[in-house]
């Protein structure tokens, strides 16, 4: 997923969530209503009678979402919502500071031997919060909707390893034949394309969720997130959402999670949405929410005034993307060492403490810490070096290469970025390469790159939607994903070849070795970006809230948040 | 922004404005309004430390130094401190003298030329002329100022030049108006009576004899439209329609750093203390400048 | 009186037709793709390019598009929101509701405070009250709206809550709050809380100037022959300067109050996107950066229409207030 307000993923637990759970239960015993909270190991995990209370959000919407519906979104902000109110198949479950997939709604699967076949047997008895029941062809008809060309969801190409989707695609069937939903015995089983190991993985993502029979009378699907969207998750909603606020309240109905939370803490969560996060911040400051995002440059204020959760990594990179194309500046194969000079000339950590208050994590490849298959200091170029930078370019000077004129610095103006770009620029010089600054409006930011490509160093950046080393690799630099998350427009056969070898891997070391051999095609052959930084928790949270923390993907569950009046 | 009201000329004598003897007095009116005396002080200075800008600053308004960092004022050759990446906000201000009087002055002059234009011969020549100009006139006027400024900025795209031709646009309609009301009484006057009987041409009337009575409500209103240039940019920048980093608008600066209000108040309050000043010096002008044209007052 | 009201109505509607034509131009008929324009970034929906091509008739010649178009706007069919699909005419209703709410309480505050501070700066004319109105007028003029608005929801807002200030100075910095009104305008319960800053902020530049104004035409018009009659007949200063002088100095007084309402249109964008007030404003200045132009068109043309009405209004107003007007005199027309 991408910032500015990215893309969410499916539920994860963090180490840290259950450690502030933790942590949160044995002080607080106010958090619960008297009851056995102080003894309890977590106030979190409380299946005890819940405590109430209502929770007044002010991070997450720092903008109206364009959409909250779990099929539609593909930001942070809206997910968060969709993600408080459905469950899907399988969620991650936190093992040894390692996730660790786990069934949901799903009771268990089988996979064949290479990978192409997944059995999921669903649970019986379940419903969602308007008692209608949970059935494996909810999700059949779900996931149906959710690949249709009609619907253009952004994350529709996930259906894409399922088979049948290309029939769908191109109108020539009206369903998934790769889905086959059988009630009786309750199982739901999927074909795949090709092998494809890591299908459970990708199943927690929410544009996997199950809908309830009320949404399939719908003539438009696009319409179902302006009513009150029913699901099966631990909160539902009410109410519509409106222009000022988004209101959930508890699902009693709720089967509960991989981590033993069988009930929601809060009676009810109040999103208020805010035109931006200067004047969110200043309701939260002003005692009207509870939780606010840290504005840019005031992360030392903020974190030495409030609790936070800044100590928490997340699951996401921040990097700018060269644009690879023959005719950009930058691109090509024989700007190869042009590239890896510059890469070794900018100075990340005066990035991170400038721009980030020191929050942030220098990064030293793309995939972060964190990541199953995770190597440090992937990356040969990501140290600031300006000596080797130097004389990394006199190489490609010698060699026969020129610096080339019109390069541009581009990103989304208006979300923080304007300050990297002026140390981008300034260690530039330094190098004594030329760049100018170009920002974009943040609305087209993506789709201008997408439809034009990368005139320079773009700034991008991703979210994991699910904790595996695919996510990054495929869905940022394989050519598949040219006119999707691949802003650079970066075409490797090399990568391609080695990235979709990994993916049909069914051996899990293996595949996790060839993708770090892609990664290294990326970083240190082709050099087709710069990794940054990656990213730190940024919430603050007011007295009285226990059990808030940001996950590794990048979002709270509300589920384990409990306030003192 | 047109906050400027202009009042239309009364039946009063005026004095033609020829007259040497007239600015002299008006001067001297001007004079006298204390306000409107430091108003122009003001200007003056500020229009020096632009030009000396670069002797007075020490460093370029652009760059950054991320050792210096959020600075305070006072800190060192940081008169006014830096920002999160050691931007010297001393340099910013007054380099931004150069971009707000900029924007001020071709704004107000040339939308007080083009309605200068079109108010004259409209007022003077009458008929289908003066009914065409009007009703065009009134079909911009009709549009709320901020809708045609963000239309037109969509339109021509971001950046100073933009912000400038987009503010001139939308602001010579009111000058037009303005001016074709003093049209419209003056070329009834007998002096115009006697130019005409003289054979004078029309345009010769219209700019050599009736527009120099024309001028004093002209003069403040293009006095006053200085400050509201000066603002309406800042408006289009917190907008984020305005002009692009890093050009040193004092808007611009006040828009970015309008989160920092609490935590680092110089970053807020030297560019928008500029804004501040420099638009109110314009505001003491204009006055004294209108209460000194103003027959009825001089008396 | 009737034939006035005959001829200015003719006048608005033709006004009208031209300012829609040109917003017209200005959206479809300039160079770059109007579809791309329309959509914004919902331009890989095929659902959405196929709602647009079929609404706008882009690829008919630009006659038709125009004549369509003149169509919509005199059934009032606004159209939807490409982002998020709801109609556009209902986000009107729901945001015309909270921005009249605010632009009359705006209003108010500025006819009564700003004509009163007038009045007053100028029966005491050169004293030391005169003087400091004259200059802290001067001075609310020059301060950007969007910082008043910003600094007075850190003061009102944030400080209360950090122990700054008393905590019964608190006020909410954001949102229209309960939104419960009795007949319509006047706010019940905790509304007013909501309220205040927003319209403070909105109404302080005008107040500004109507208080300059208002001072600048009672000096005039105290100078005049008929007030000298006034007082000749032996009416005492009140009745002079209220029956008489007062019927005058508002003549552009009120002509600037309806060039207010569409100055107070866009002071709202800034007044209402820093208090995050669900009117019309915000609203615009939200669609901005989406580019979602059926929006920005539609609540523009809404925007159009209440402003010439309200200009109407004040023409007749005008009109009724100094009869030279209907009658054609010599009175220069503003």
């Amino acid at each position: 997923m991408k910032r500015p307000n990215l893309v969410a993923g499916t539920a994860l637990v963090l180490a840290a969530a259950m450690l502030a759970a933790c942590g949160g239960g044995d002080s607080g015993d106010e958090a619960t209503d008297g009851a056995s909270g102080g003894a309890s190991d977590s106030a979190a995990a409380s299946g005890d009678a819940p405590a109430g209370g209502t929770f007044v959000d002010g991070a997450q919407f720092t903008a109206v979402p364009p959409h909250i519906d779990p099929l539609l979104t593909s930001e942070l902000d809206g997910a968060q919502v969709s993600t408080a109110l459905y469950d899907g198949l399988t969620e991650f479950a936190n093992e040894d500071g390692a996730p660790v997939v786990k069934p949901l709604i799903a009771e268990d699967w089988e996979v064949n031997d290479d990978a192409t076949q997944f059995i999921f047997t669903i649970k019986d008895g379940l419903t969602f919060a308007d008692a209608s029941p949970l059935l494996p062809s909810n999700f059949k008809k779900a996931w149906d909707i959710a690949a249709s060309p009609e619907l253009a969801a952004d994350y529709g190409y996930l259906f894409g390893l399922i088979k049948g989707s290309a029939e769908l695609s191109d109108g020539t069937a009206t369903e998934l034949s790769g889905v086959v939903a059988d009630d009786e015995a309750m199982t739901l089983t999927v074909d795949m394309n090709q092998p494809y190991a890591d299908f459970p993985s990708v199943a927690s993502h929410i544009i996997f969720s199950p809908m309830p029979d009320a949404r399939f009378e719908l003539e438009d699907q696009s319409t179902w997130e302006q009513e009150a969207m029913i699901g099966n998750g631990p909160f539902t909603m009410e109410t519509a959402q409106t222009d000022q606020e988004i209101v959930i309240v508890r699902n009693d109905s709720w089967a509960g999670d991989v981590n033993g939370n069988t009930s929601a803490i809060l009676d009810q969560v109040t999103f208020k949405i805010f035109a931006d996060v200067d004047s969110a911040y200043a309701a939260f400051e002003a005692g009207e929410t509870q939780s606010a995002t840290i504005p840019g440059g005031r992360y030392a204020e903020a974190t030495g005034q409030y609790s936070n959760t800044s100590e928490t990594a997340l699951l996401a990179s921040y990097h700018w993307v060269y644009g690879m194309r023959d005719e950009d500046p930058l691109g090509g194969a024989a700007n190869a060492k042009l590239r890896q000079a510059i890469s070794l000339a900018i100075d990340r950590e005066s990035i991170n403490a400038a721009v980030y208050d020191g929050g942030r994590t220098v990064g030293t490849s793309i995939t972060p810490p964190g990541i199953p298959g995770f190597e440090e200091d992937l990356c040969d170029f990501c140290g600031f070096d300006l000596d080797a930078a130097k004389a990394k370019l006199a190489e490609f000077q010698a060699e026969g290469g020129t610096i080339p004129e019109g390069i541009k610095l581009v990103f989304n103006a208006g979300a923080g970025h304007e300050d990297v770009a002026a140390i981008y620029q300034q260690n530039l010089e330094a190098l004594g390469v030329t760049v100018t600054q170009e920002p974009l409006s943040s609305e087209t930011y993506f789709d201008t790159l997408r439809d034009g490509g990368c005139p320079g160093l773009c700034r991008a950046g991703w979210f994991w939607d699910y904790p595996i080393y695919d996510n990054g690799m495929y869905d940022l630099f394989h050519v598949d994903s040219i006119g999707g998350n691949n802003l650079g427009w970066y075409d490797s056969a090399d990568f391609n070849e080695l990235v979709t070898t990994a993916r049909q891997t069914v051996d899990t070391d293996e595949r996790e070795q060839l993708f770090r051999d892609a990664e290294n095609q990326l970083l240190n052959v082709d050099t087709a970006v710069i990794p940054t930084n990656w990213y730190s928790g940024d919430h603050v949270f007011a007295e009285g809230v226990e059990g808030y923390a940001q996950e590794p993907l990048g979002w709270v569950r509300f589920e384990t948040i409990s306030v003192t009046s | 922004m047109s906050m400027v009201p202009v009042q239309p000329l009364g039946d009063a004598d005026l004095a033609a404005p020829s007259d040497q003897a007239f600015w002299r007095d008006t001067w001297r009116h001007f004079r006298r309004n204390r306000l409107a005396v430091v108003g122009l002080a003001i200007i003056v200075v500020l229009v020096v430390l632009a030009i000396l800008a670069p002797v007075i600053t020490r460093y370029d308004y652009a760059a950054i130094d991320t050792e210096s960092r959020n600075l305070p004022p006072f800190s060192g050759d940081h008169w006014f401190g830096t920002d999160n990446i050691g931007h010297d906000v001393f340099s910013q201000v007054i380099y931004g003298i150069r971009v707000s009087l900029l924007v001020g002055f071709l704004v107000a002059i040339f939308s007080t030329v083009l309605g200068v234009i079109f108010g004259a011969l409209s007022g003077y020549l009458g008929g289908l002329v003066d009914a065409a100009i009007m009703r065009v006139v009134d079909m911009f006027l009709a549009i709320p100022y901020i809708i045609l400024t963000v239309a037109l900025v969509g339109v021509i795209g971001r950046g100073l030049s933009a912000v400038i031709i987009a503010l001139i646009v939308s602001g010579w309609f009111v000058v037009a108006r303005v001016v074709r009301a003093s049209f419209l009484q003056l070329k009834e006057q007998e002096f115009v009576q006697a130019a005409r009987a003289l054979g004078y041409g029309r345009l010769r009337i219209m700019f050599r004899h009736i527009l120099p009575n024309a001028l004093q409500p002209v003069i403040v209103y293009a006095t006053l439209a200085i400050g509201g240039a000066i603002l309406a940019e800042a408006a289009l920048s917190f907008l984020a329609i305005g002009v692009l980093p890093p050009t040193p608008s004092w808007g611009l600066l006040v828009a970015e750093n309008k989160g920092l209000l609490a935590s680092q108040p110089h970053l807020v309050f030297f560019p928008g203390g500029a804004i501040f000043i420099t638009v109110l010096a314009f505001v003491f002008i204009g006055d004294g400048l209108r209460d000194a044209l103003d027959p009825r007052l001089r008396s | 009186m009737t034939s006035y009201l005959i001829r200015r109505i003719l006048q608005l509607l033709l006004v009208l037709w031209g300012a829609l034509t040109i917003i017209f131009f200005l959206f479809f008929a300039l160079p770059g793709d109007p579809a791309e324009l329309l959509l914004g970034s919902e331009k890989a929906n095929p659902v959405a390019q196929q709602l647009v091509a079929e609404r706008y008739g882009l690829n008919d010649p630009i006659l038709v598009q125009y004549g369509n178009f003149l169509g919509r706007v005199v059934t009032f069919d606004l159209g939807e929101s490409f982002k998020d699909r709801t109609s556009v005419n209902e986000v009107l209703a729901r945001t015309a509701q909270a921005s009249l709410r605010l632009g009359f309480w705006a209003i108010m505050f500025e006819v009564v405070i700003g004509i009163a501070t007038g009045i007053y700066s100028a029966v005491r004319k050169y004293s030391f009250g005169d003087a400091l109105v004259t200059v802290s007028t001067a001075a609310v003029s020059a301060i950007p709206v969007y910082v008043l608005g910003l600094f007075f929801q850190q003061t009102f807002g944030v400080l209360p809550n950090q122990g700054g200030l008393p905590s019964w100075l608190q006020l909410p910095t954001n949102g229209i709050g309960p939104d419960t009104w009795f007949l319509f305008f006047i706010p019940t319960g905790e509304q007013w809380k909501y309220l205040i800053l927003p319209a403070i902020t909105l109404a302080s530049v005008s107040t500004a100037i109507v208080a300059r104004i208002t001072r600048t035409t009672m000096l005039e018009v105290e100078k005049a022959d008929y007030m000298r009659t006034a007082r000749a007949k032996g009416l005492n200063e009140r009745q002079v300067l209220v029956g008489h002088g007062l019927r005058n100095a508002l003549i552009p007084v009120v002509t600037l109050i309806a060039i207010d309402v569409g100055t107070v249109i866009g002071v709202a964008v800034l007044t209402e996107t820093v208090f995050n007030w669900p009117g019309i404003g915000s609203r615009i200045a939200r669609a901005i950066p989406q580019r979602d132009f059926a929006v920005i068109l539609g609540l523009s043309i809404a925007v159009i229409l209440l402003y010439a009405v309200a200009n109407l209004v004040a023409d007749l107003m005008y009109a009724w207030l100094d009869p030279r007007v209907r009658l054609g005199g010599k009175v220069a027309e503003r």
